[in-house]
């Protein structure tokens, strides 16, 4: 299955992301420095052009940096304070209610935004203060915020599911609308979790937070922005108005516009949404150029085709293959970015999964849960370094225990999606 | 330095904001007055390469481009030093080599004089506005590798 090239490759790409060179410049060094073994110097050289400036200038790539953008403009826009004033409202009166409204915020946020990093580090800013001044424990706070965040990635839009969409070459908006159901699953776990937690050390969320029902329905009229923005972006999706991607780009200027009637949004508060959306998309973009790159050279060492055909020959049948591609990408998710996976090994396991008969957009939610995981697991929890940097005197370590519950609550959620796709499906089929 | 990077950022933020007034315009445009914006595919595509190009190159300045830092994090100061200073090199090396593909690449184009489909806009000048972008990057890993070799001598 493994021929030398492959395993210089690799070994090329682990050396070099252990010393910290950036995964974008490691994956591409090591993809060119392989393909170059195996095609020649030139043929190498002319692929990394062709891949770094399509790349760039692929128009449905734009989807990234414009939900990217979406969310740096709703998080301006004070539209994430707005939801989790309202959820504190409504669910501040039950014990742990501010956890609760940490995660109905971070599921709303999330339908307005394609990120994890976004959502945690946005929720980080607006409710880490809030609970920690209301007694709650700093290392839940963080755990409830990183869980939360994860659901950034399933609700849409979603920046990973278009990336899969891509390269899978499945239907986006249909990619979309599975990861609905299987977001709220996780939100009702997450938010059982919570419960639990409040059962088993009622010290760690103290207060109630109970205010009056003109307030409530007060906090609720404050929304609308962001259910206009959802159905903007998601009914226009779904009601043929718009492409995915020239949804992207109508949400963020729609985002802007919110913003901008609020008077949050003026010239320099846009230019620095404009800047920060630039950095993060800049950051993904590197990810991307290295990955296709390296890509490229697993595709012309052949190690794709070899692996579908050992994979196809394991006895452990159509289950078993899934049930260790699946412990591969829980391992993979906790030493490496979500993006960077999806563009590594996608096309390399999609083939596999296709090949076994499963449905490609089930597999689609699942791979996405599954990569997700790892953002709030140690070593590399990149919605944990986020949560981390800004909330400084909180510790990776406590952040780390306190977010274990919920990846519990993950493990079972990916079990029931596995055992019932539909609750993935249900909707795509019925639309 | 800091104005050349201010103004670099304004530059690529501004194109990136050209990519979302250009989809809103086309939607708008097919809806209400049920014609197309011209080059409106190209347009986005070129505002998108260069907003991102030349935000490498801010990434790169900043070094904010995403790492894996175990092995980082676990080494004394005099390890840090070397293990940065080694990630530097290979940065500035790869980045060379890109932009150096980019360039060529946009020298194809002036040769080939590819336009776009409507308005016939040459691209070339696009192609070495995003190639300089990454050059930019580039040269900007170079100074950090020379900063990293400085202050070793020190």
């Amino acid at each position: 299955m493994t021929s030398a090239p492959t395993l210089v490759g690799f070994a090329i790409l682990i050396a070099l992301l252990a010393i910290r060179v950036p995964v974008g410049f490691a994956m591409a060094t090591a993809g060119m420095c392989g393909f170059a073994m195996v095609v020649g110097f030139d043929p190498a050289l002319s692929m990394v052009g062709q891949v770094a400036f399509n790349s760039l200038t692929a128009y449905e790539f734009s989807i990234i940096p414009m939900f990217i953008l979406m969310g740096v403009f709703a998080a301006r826009g004070n539209l994430s304070l707005e939801l989790f004033r309202a959820s504190q409202a409504w669910l501040g009166r039950f014990k742990g209610g501010l956890a609760y409204s940490t995660l109905v915020a971070s599921a709303g946020f999330a339908a307005i935004n394609g990120s994890s990093l976004a959502t945690a580090s946005t929720m980080t800013r607006v409710a880490m203060p809030e609970m920690e001044r209301e007694g709650y424990d700093g290392g839940l706070s963080a755990g409830v915020i990183a869980a939360g965040g994860t659901l950034g990635i399933m609700i849409p839009p979603s920046a990973v599911f278009a990336l899969y969409g891509f390269i899978t070459q499945q239907d986006i908006a249909s990619l979309f609308i599975a990861g609905i159901l299987p977001g709220l699953l996780g939100l009702l776990l997450y938010s059982a979790t919570v419960f639990l937690t409040g059962l088993v050390s009622p010290s760690k969320m103290p207060g109630t937070v109970r205010t009056s029902w003109g307030y409530k329905f007060a906090t609720l009229r404050q929304i609308w922005a962001i259910a206009l923005l959802f159905v903007l972006v998601i009914g226009g999706i779904y009601g043929g108005v718009f492409t995915v991607t020239e949804a992207a780009g109508i949400g963020a200027f729609g985002a802007w516009v919110i913003g901008f009637l609020r008077g949050k949004l003026g010239l320099r508060e846009t230019m620095e949404c404009l800047a920060e959306a630039l950095h993060m998309s800049a950051a993904i973009f590197t990810i991307v150029i290295g990955a296709l790159i390296f890509g490229y050279f697993l595709t012309v060492t052949g190690t794709t085709a070899g692996l579908i055909s050992w994979l196809a020959n394991q006895p452990v049948g159509p289950y078993g293959v899934l049930a260790s591609i699946l412990l591969g990408y829980l391992i993979l998710g906790a030493l490496m970015d979500e993006l960077a996976i999806t563009l590594l090994t996608l096309p390399i396991v999609f083939p596999v999964v296709q090949s076994l008969g499963f449905d490609p957009i089930w597999f689609g939610v699942i791979f996405v849960m599954t990569v997700t995981l790892g953002v709030n697991t140690p070593p590399i929890g990149m919605n944990v370094f986020v949560i981390n940097q800004i909330a400084r005197h909180v510790e990776l370590g406590r952040i780390y225990r306190s977010v274990m519950p919920f990846i519990l609550a993950d493990l079972v959620r990916l079990g029931l999606l596995i055992a019932f796709p539909s609750i993935a499906l249900v909707l795509v089929n019925g639309l | 330095m800091t104005r050349v990077v201010r103004i670099v950022e304004i530059v690529a933020s501004l194109s990136l904001a050209t990519v979302t007034l250009i989809t809103f315009v086309s939607v708008v445009m097919r809806y209400a007055f049920n014609s197309a914006l011209l080059d409106a595919f190209d347009m986005t595509r070129m505002a998108q390469g260069l907003a991102l190009a030349w935000g490498i190159a801010l990434a790169t300045q900043r070094d904010e481009h995403i790492t894996i830092d175990g092995l980082w994090n676990m080494a004394n100061d005099r390890w840090k030093r070397i293990i940065t200073a080694a990630s530097r090199v290979i940065s500035a090396g790869a980045l060379l080599v890109l932009s150096w593909v980019m360039i060529l690449r946009a020298l194809r184009s002036l040769h080939s004089g590819i336009s776009t489909a409507e308005l016939r806009i040459v691209l070339w000048p696009f192609n070495f506005a995003i190639a300089a972008g990454i050059a930019a990057a580039a040269l900007v890993a170079l100074i950090a590798v020379a900063h990293s070799l400085k202050s070793d001598v020190r």
